[in-house]
């Protein structure tokens, strides 16, 4: 079908990070930063991500997972994320609830290939 | 396949026009990522009464990026259902513009790879990444790139080999280097992609200095890689002559695009005028102004034309010109009476005389591609002759 993709087909996965999950994957020292090679749209508070080495699947990212997505343009440490996060939310959410969504966040974002970890200078310049 | 345009009621034709004027972003927005500047516009339209049509309009017509600017800037009011539907149907549009950029991101490398230098990334994603707010605001169903004709049949070949297929062979060996605008070429996943040789049919194709589209190219970047466009002007320009000549009336969204160049112009006419006029195309300008200053809503909506508006009172194009303009959106791509024109206009006698042969003697397989045959061809020549 020309003009079109369907959203919502088995080869579309939808992200979402896992609130209660907040397992550390213990490589805080290092930043973390979106991959080059995705292509981007953004409707409302989503996120249509479609990458382009592996599968070429297209994904879409709600709420938290989105929102850390967008700040993954340039290399930032997991804990600053956090930080932000809860300075964001104060007064609204428990620190400990948006800390563990922020880090599962990124853990998915991570096991999705849509982010990595920084190893050298060359490679912190991210989309 | 392109969807068949639904019955679309006068009231929906107005309301659709009124969404691109109220999503056209002026030289105060942000260049990307950002949003219209809602605050300059005065009225709010409650449209919770116009229905699932109204939506489907939107999405029939490419507009649903402009509607969700409207709605986003407060300008337009939907009910939940209504929102709901518009979402669903730009989530869609979106997702194939991803899976387009996809393939056009592996069409620019292996074009590159074979050595296709002279390579521009046209229209819908050039549009969309350098000259709107937000990528999404614009959405397009196909892919457009512009190579020279000196480099055409390589990247033809090249297509066909990734697995694209013409559905029509070329006119005559060495026409589509030489004298047409565009192939097409289809993959079996349906991404199609437009090759052009020029932006433009007819006379005009053959008034456009060629060489200016691929000079001072603007990048943009698409998954990591380097893309590159006409420069502004010639984006501009290329969008005027494409809802003038493209169509037998110019459509919402190219008119949307004209006027957001318009816009963004920020009411210096001269930079566009002047390259107009070399390219001999002021009638097409004008012509492309005039139909945006017909939007209905563009003066509450804070976009200021008032530059362009006294251009184009002030500026009186010629009966010959204008028939020229005329003739060209009569007889679109096909083969009319405007052809005549192309051939006393091109420079060269040998050129006049492939173009005339090309146009009275296309190959066999070309017509039954066609499905015509040479003497129903000799009879539709001899009854146009006659009218």
């Amino acid at each position: 079908m020309s003009g079109e993709a369907r959203v919502g087909s088995s080869e579309e996965t939808e992200l979402r990070a896992p609130g209660a999950r907040g397992d550390d994957p213990g490589h805080d020292s290092r930043p973390v930063v979106a991959n080059r090679d995705v292509l981007e749209r953004r409707v409302g508070g989503e996120v249509l991500l479609l990458r382009r080495a592996g599968d070429h699947e297209l994904q879409r990212l709600a709420g938290v997972t989105a929102a850390t997505w967008l700040v993954l343009d340039r290399p930032a440490l997991v804990a600053d994320l956090v930080a932000e996060a809860v300075e964001v939310a104060a007064g609204v959410a428990d620190p400990a609830v948006v800390e563990s969504a922020v880090r599962g966040a990124v853990q998915v974002l991570l096991e999705a290939d849509l982010i990595h970890r920084v190893v050298d200078e060359d490679d912190e310049v991210g989309r | 396949m392109r969807r068949p345009d639904p019955e679309v009621t006068a009231d929906i034709q107005a309301r659709l026009e009124m969404v691109v004027a109220l999503s056209v972003s002026g030289p105060g927005d942000a260049p990307q990522r950002g949003a219209v500047d809602g605050s300059r516009v005065g009225d709010k339209h409650d449209w919770s009464d116009g229905g699932q049509a109204l939506i489907d309009a939107a999405r029939t017509f490419r507009l649903t990026g402009a509607m969700m600017v409207a709605v986003e800037a407060g300008t337009v009011e939907l009910s939940d259902e209504q929102l709901a539907l518009l979402h669903d149907h730009h989530v869609g549009a979106l997702a194939w513009c991803l899976r387009l950029e996809d393939r056009l991101c592996e069409v620019v490398e292996r074009l590159t790879s074979v050595g296709v230098t002279d390579l521009r990334v046209i229209k819908g994603s050039a549009i969309a990444h350098l000259d709107e707010t937000d990528p999404a605001h614009r959405t397009f169903g196909d892919l457009d790139l512009l190579v020279s004709g000196a480099q055409f049949d390589w990247a033809s070949a090249a297509l066909e080999d990734m697995g694209a297929h013409r559905p029509y062979p070329e006119r005559r060996p060495g026409w589509d280097h030489r004298f047409a605008k565009s192939a097409t070429l289809t993959f079996d996943d349906g991404v199609e992609i437009d090759l052009h040789r020029t932006i433009c049919d007819g006379v005009h194709a053959v008034r456009v200095p060629l060489g200016r589209l691929f000079a001072d190219p603007e990048p943009f970047v698409l998954a990591g890689q380097e893309m590159l466009a006409m420069d502004h002007t010639a984006r501009a320009l290329h969008a005027c002559y494409h809802a003038v000549l493209g169509s037998p009336t110019p459509r919402l969204m190219s008119r949307r695009d004209v006027a957001g160049y318009l816009a963004r112009t920020n009411g210096d006419v001269g930079p566009l005028v002047a390259e107009a006029e070399r390219w001999r195309g002021t009638a097409v300008l004008h012509e492309a102004v005039g139909s945006v200053l017909a939007l209905p809503g563009l003066q509450a909506a804070g976009v200021d034309l008032s530059g362009w508006s006294a251009w184009w009172t002030g500026t009186e194009i010629p009966a010959a010109e204008q028939a020229v303009v005329a003739a060209q959106r009569r007889d679109g791509s096909s083969f009319g009476p405007s052809r005549v024109r192309v051939a006393w206009e091109m420079p060269g006698l040998a050129n006049r005389a492939a173009y005339v042969r090309g146009l009275l003697l296309p190959t066999a397989d070309h017509l039954a591609s066609r499905g015509v045959t040479r003497s129903s061809l000799v009879q539709r020549v001899r009854r146009r002759v006659s009218n």
